[in-house]
């Protein structure tokens, strides 16, 4: 009896080693391929796949319960990723070629979720804070997009499809909201929110239009439609509980917006 | 990479502090810098609104194309504009003060060059043409 009680201790130890150690699976198909995986701390994961021919993705967690899974299917294709503090989770896939994709966590459950299709095209999320939530989904050439959230219970969506679009959301407080969306070429979409409990959204369907968004307070509210060609939206909320509704349907229409002040209301329609 | 992201560090400071030193002074400043670029650029169709207080209230409808520039300095104001043709038409109105109300429909003509400067307070205006 007692060297089975001994061998259960034994066995138990060992069960607890492995499952505190890090955990790392990489597969690479193809030539050229570089994989760099750093892991310090307790059980964090990484799953990194690569196929293709001289893609290069360099891991860095440090922490524990950190996961990371990345994929790169094609070719020169770069993934960036570091994590730091405890369960962060990070998902990367890009298939086409020449794609750059970068993640940096730090703080305590942070998700972040980035995928790109097509070519030359860049993405980059960076989350300082707890619980930051962000999605990128990036389908077609040259686009680029980039999300930072400092602060926590941030939460930022950006989608995009076409060709030569660029994308950015910026949060400075906590539980801010960024919904951005842009299907067509040559758009450029840029929300920047400092304080806390604001919620921006922009969409744009067309080519060549432009809309940024200011949110300095709390509780602001922005949106901004655009459906046409060559538009622009660019609006400031300074202060607290304010509301814009901004919709330009056609082409060629510019709205300049500024508000400075508390619970002002703004809406604007244009269209031809 | 780092560098890159660091780039981005950088931008993320310079954006975040020139958004913390915004006061009612400067953002005058942009509107009427925004308002002078945006006549020289003459666009097909623009609009330039400022509101500076509390509780102010601005809406726009315009199927037209048209320059349309809307300010409110004060506290619980109301502006409604409203352009229902395809008459191209220009408005300015400019307000001053605290509880005033404007509201003005569409029609030919009737806003074309229209501009409206009000200094005061608890001023009602109507304008209504079909």
């Amino acid at each position: 009896m007692k060297k089975l009680f001994t061998s259960a201790i034994a066995l138990t130890a060992v069960s607890l080693t492995y499952a505190q150690s890090n955990y790392d699976w990489t597969w690479q198909q193809g030539n050229g391929n570089t994989a760099t995986v750093n892991q310090s701390g307790l059980q964090n994961n990484n799953n990194l796949y690569q196929v293709g021919d001289t893609n290069t993705a360099t891991i860095d967690q440090t922490g524990q319960i950190n996961v990371n899974q990345a994929r790169s299917e094609g070719d020169m294709n770069a993934i960036d990723v570091d994590q730091v503090g405890e369960s962060n989770s990070n998902e990367t896939n890009q298939y086409g070629n020449n794609n750059i994709g970068t993640a940096n966590q730090n703080g305590f459950d942070n998700t972040l979720i980035q995928r790109q299709e097509g070519n030359s095209n860049v993405v980059v999320g960076i989350q300082a804070g707890d619980y930051n939530y962000a999605t990128q989904n990036q389908l077609g050439d040259g686009n680029r997009f980039s999300i930072a959230q400092l602060g926590d219970a941030n939460q930022s969506f950006q989608k995009q499809v076409g060709d030569s679009n660029e994308g950015i959301a910026m949060q400075n407080g906590d539980s801010n909201y960024i919904h951005q969306d842009q299907g067509g070429d040559d758009n450029y979409a840029t929300n920047t929110q400092n304080g806390n409990g604001n919620w921006g959204d922009s969409h744009q369907w067309g080519n060549d239009n432009i809309s940024r968004a200011l949110q300095n307070g709390n509780g602001n509210f922005l949106e901004q439609f655009q459906i046409g060609n060559g538009n622009l939206a660019d609006d400031w909320q300074i202060g607290n509980d304010n509301t814009g509704q901004i919709n330009q349907t056609g082409n060629g229409h510019i709205h300049w917006g500024t508000v400075f002040g508390n619970n002002n209301t703004m809406t604007v329609n244009q269209s031809n | 990479m780092k560098n890159l992201i660091t780039l981005f560090a950088v931008l993320l400071c310079v954006v975040f502090s020139e958004a913390q030193t915004i006061t009612s002074k400067n953002v005058l400043e942009y509107y009427a810098r925004t308002q002078a670029s945006l006549l020289a650029a003459d666009p097909a169709s623009a609009t330039v609104m400022l509101q500076v207080g509390n509780n102010n209230l601005m809406e726009v409808t315009d199927i037209a194309s048209s320059y349309i520039a809307l300010s409110q300095i004060g506290d619980n104001n109301t502006t409604y504009l409203y352009n229902t043709n395809n008459h191209r038409g220009n408005a300015e109105i400019n307000i001053i003060g605290s509880g005033n109300y404007v509201e003005i429909l569409g029609s030919n003509s009737i806003s074309d060059g229209m501009k409206i400067n009000i200094n005061a307070n608890d001023t009602n205006i109507f304008m209504k043409n079909y």
